[in-house]
């Protein structure tokens, strides 16, 4: 099995708890992934064709040996992204160690407006640390990406993410939209389908109007979004959808060492088994298993069966394969 | 039967194989989806490549959207 890309899970431990948080059942574990064999790990990972690790939590700017790993990441020529709420980064001192350790991208996300909205979003004030730390990156002459996932379809948010990024200059923004967080007895999504289509167009006509420069990740099937606003969206380059999952390009490593199928799996690995990274053959004994086959071959399928014949088909791909774990694609595909 | 078994099998969706999307990418550099995006073209061609992306390489003329890689490589 080869990879272009793995995500490794440092640390479930996070300062923020957000309420919608896919990992948010695991963010007690206070388990960290060890560095000596997350060494092996990167090292067989670079033997497997990967080219990028992203560093994910949890919060990887708490990991213990989050400066080590970055250099080793470097050291072995594979580039090193962060997934991160930017807290951390509001130590100057902090700020530099990371960047002269070689970092490649980071993206912050960004999690509220106000510091009473993060508050009750995450249930800490982490705002103007948020913003300090992105300043921090800026004076230092690096641009992190900011990040703001969409957990509800009011179009005051929208007004209001607009007026925050004009009055902090932030002159980028890359929107997500909220997928499920997984569980047996049914998976919680604060936001319905079409309420996201909606949004879509509400974005495009008052991000348009306002000149940001956005973009937006969409994760369901796109004859939801109105023709017009697709064929624009499209042709101004603002949307993206690709999916690690159907093409198998991607590889996520938790905390443990087990595989999961994707971050949002968080609680759901492949075998409760961790790999041994020093045994040449354990990934591959895994993705020989029936469990991972099973997986693969069900994110590989039509969700519904009008997207046989839909030209759309090769630019969407069905939507994100964890809404059709609660959600019936009949339901929503035109 | 594990979890991801137990969790499988509220899978709504059909069991017709589907041949892979490519998917549309934003011309956004610098910025990368953390969860499932991989922020590289998916084509195969891209193996071949030292940085994993074709949004440079001609091929891209071939495809109806035009696929960007977000690597600082592709940058120019
Ligand atoms: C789980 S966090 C880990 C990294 C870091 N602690 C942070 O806050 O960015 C990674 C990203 O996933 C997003 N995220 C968390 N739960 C999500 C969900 N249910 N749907 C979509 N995105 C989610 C977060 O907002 C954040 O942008």
């Amino acid at each position: 099995m080869n990879f272009s890309t793995a995500w490794l899970t440092t640390n479930r431990t996070c300062n923020n708890h957000c309420t919608w948080c896919y990992a948010k059942n695991t963010l007690g574990n206070s388990q960290i992934m060890d560095f000596e064999n997350a060494k092996i790990a990167i090292k067989e990972l670079k033997k497997r064709g990967v080219k990028r690790i992203i560093l994910i939590g949890g919060e990887p700017t708490i990991y213990p040996n989050f400066i080590q790993i970055i250099r080793y990441i470097r050291s072995n020529n594979m580039l090193v992204s962060i997934a991160t709420n930017g807290r951390m980064f509001k130590d100057m001192r902090f700020a530099t160690e990371v960047l002269s350790a070689g970092i490649t991208t980071i993206d912050i996300s960004l999690k509220a407006f106000s510091e009473e909205e993060y508050k009750k979003n995450t249930n800490s004030y982490g705002l103007e640390e948020m913003l300090r730390g992105y300043s921090n990156l800026k004076q230092l002459g690096f641009k992190p990406s900011i990040s703001y996932v969409l957990v509800n379809n009011r179009e005051e948010t929208i007004d209001n993410l607009i007026n925050f990024l004009l009055e902090k200059d932030i002159s980028q923004i890359s929107l997500q939209f909220v997928k499920p967080i997984l569980n047996l007895s049914g998976c919680e999504l604060p936001m319905d389908l079409t309420e996201m289509s909606s949004l879509v167009e509400i974005i495009y006509n008052k991000m348009t109007n306002k000149k940001i420069n956005y973009s937006i990740g969409i994760p369901f099937p796109l004859c939801l979004i109105d023709s017009n606003i697709l064929t624009h969206l499209i042709r101004e380059r603002r949307i993206f959808n690709c999916c690690h999952v159907p093409k198998g390009s991607g590889i996520n490593i938790d905390e443990n060492f087990k595989i999961i199928p994707c971050n949002h799996f968080a609680e759901f690995p492949f075998s409760d088994t961790p790999i041994d990274f020093s045994n040449e053959k354990a990934l591959d004994n895994l993705y020989n298993t029936e469990i991972v086959q099973h997986f693969k071959n069900l994110s590989k399928c039509y969700p519904a069966k009008k997207c046989q014949t839909c030209n759309l088909w090769s630019q969407c791909g069905g939507g994100c394969f964890t809404y059709w774990l609660s959600l019936d694609p009949n339901d929503y595909i035109r | 039967m594990s979890n991801l078994s137990q969790l499988l099998q509220f899978y709504k969706g059909t069991l017709i194989p589907a041949p892979i999307a490519i998917g549309v990418q934003a011309v956004n550099k610098n910025s990368f989806h953390v969860n499932h995006f991989d922020c590289h073209c998916s084509s195969d061609d891209c193996a071949e490549t030292s940085y994993d992306c074709h949004c440079c390489s001609d091929d891209c003329a071939e495809t109806s959207y035009d696929c960007h890689c977000c690597s600082d490589d592709c940058a120019d």
